[in-house]
């Protein structure tokens, strides 16, 4: 629900992002409402979203460790227990913390690759 | 009112099927919320005594709840002042021209942004005492909000470097180039004449990051922390009648109230900026944007290297 209110934003900004010629044009040659938001507005609104998408998503990976609160076992409370059991928490959370770096830099590497491909050239 | 470009202009029909669908969707969430209200109501949720501890200043619990406050703020300042120079340095040292320090200080602010923060709560929390020295190790071990400001403070410093790094080349080039060609050094163009102007621009942003900071203060209660608002309202819900909801409620009517004023301040700030500048100024982001805005930041690296070596 958190993560929803800003994906809904972003999304708006996306749509408020397509020239308004594009959505005139699609209601000239007569298309329906769905037509207008399905085929013509929303593919384009969707590339240009990418970028605030991906630090969405990427937050969204660092927001996870409030998981442990609740008892769910994601990768920083097996830090603390791997940390706890071996009496040496320096190296678990070195651990933990490259596993976070590789996934964070990594989607966002990925993400800039899904952004440069579907590109709108304007 | 301008329609919508989406859409048409309505007819009478779809007029009332607005009408119809708008009437619909009102009555089913005023039901849900009534539905709320009443099972509150026959829980006994609103029983007065339940509120009334939060005003019952003679048992001490209303003054014992607000004083949590002190250590939330106490914290968050300090976390602002050491993670603001901090990241004032980093930087500066990633827009050095030596390149290997310019590694050195991006490598730091990339690895620092990259865990979740509480991954850093936890490290000074339990990690630190076995790697620093007896007492000062000891200090941390047995004071959470020791362990909480520096591990706050590791991340934040990362965040805040992209800010001002951010702000920074948000200046015009035309800056710089003129203090050097009145005959200024490199570091007397930054001092005097490009962070003037670069850290005024950022007030608002770092305003609204104080706000982020006061929110994660409340990730103590992890470690255990027990004299922020959040510590203290634990032990506020396990008082006699069974006032959790209260408690809660309270509590974050609190937090609210602090993290709201910052950023109305925050916005009111950016709003007098924009006039007084134009555009320009760096608009208040929350964490999501921050890729975004160092990004920017290099995108604007890369076309000032590109024209540069014209």
């Amino acid at each position: 629900m958190y993560t929803g209110a800003y994906v809904a934003e972003a999304v708006r900004s996306g749509v408020n992002a397509v020239p308004p010629g594009q959505a005139e044009a699609a209601r000239a040659i007569g298309l329906p409402f769905s037509g207008v938001i399905g085929r013509i507005v929303l593919p384009q609104a969707i590339r240009t979203v990418i970028p605030p998408l991906g630090n969405l998503w990427i937050a969204n990976l660092k927001n996870t460790s409030v998981f442990l609160v609740i008892g769910i076992n994601e990768l920083t409370r097996v830090g603390r227990q791997l940390g706890q059991a071996n009496a040496d928490y320096v190296s678990a959370f070195l651990v933990v913390g490259f596993i976070y770096v590789v996934l964070v830099y990594g989607s966002a590497q990925l993400f800039k690759l899904i952004e440069r491909r579907v590109e709108i050239a304007r | 009112m301008s329609a919508s470009i989406l859409t048409e202009e309505l007819g009478p029909r779809g007029r009332a099927r607005v009408r119809n669908a708008t009437i619909v969707s009102g009555v089913l969430v005023a039901a849900f919320a009534g539905f709320i209200l009443y099972r509150l109501y026959t829980e006994g949720q609103f029983e007065p005594r339940l509120w009334s501890q939060f005003v019952d200043f003679e048992t001490g619990w209303p003054t014992f709840l607000l004083g949590g406050l002190w250590d939330t703020v106490r914290a968050a300042v300090i976390v602002m002042i050491l993670a603001s120079v901090l990241g004032l340095v980093l930087a500066l040292v990633r827009l050095s021209k030596t390149r290997a320090l310019r590694f050195i200080s991006g490598l730091i602010i990339d690895v620092f942004r990259g865990p979740p923060v509480l991954l850093f709560i936890f490290f000074s929390f339990f990690a630190l005492p076995q790697i620093l020295p007896g007492a000062l190790g000891n200090q941390i071990a047995r004071n959470a909000l020791y362990a909480l400001i520096i591990g706050l403070t590791a991340y934040h410093m990362a965040v805040l470097a992209e800010v001002f790094r951010a702000g920074i080349l948000s200046l015009d080039r035309g800056q710089r180039e003129a203090a050097l060609g009145v005959g200024m050094t490199e570091g007397k163009a930054m001092r005097y004449v490009i962070l003037p102007q670069a850290l005024r621009r950022m007030i608002p942003t770092i305003v609204a990051q104080l706000a982020t900071i006061t929110k994660d203060t409340s990730l103590g209660y992890i470690i255990g922390l027990s004299s922020d608002l959040t510590g203290r309202g634990r032990a506020f819900a396990q008082g006699s009648p069974i006032n959790d909801l209260q408690t809660w409620v309270g509590v974050g009517v609190l937090y609210f109230i602090i993290v709201w004023g910052l950023s109305r301040i925050a916005r009111r700030l950016e709003v007098q900026q924009r006039r007084k500048l134009g555009a320009g100024a760096i608009a208040v982001t929350g964490e999501a944007d921050l890729g975004a805005l160092a990004e920017e930041a290099d995108d604007e690296v890369a076309t000032a290297r590109g024209t540069g070596a014209k």
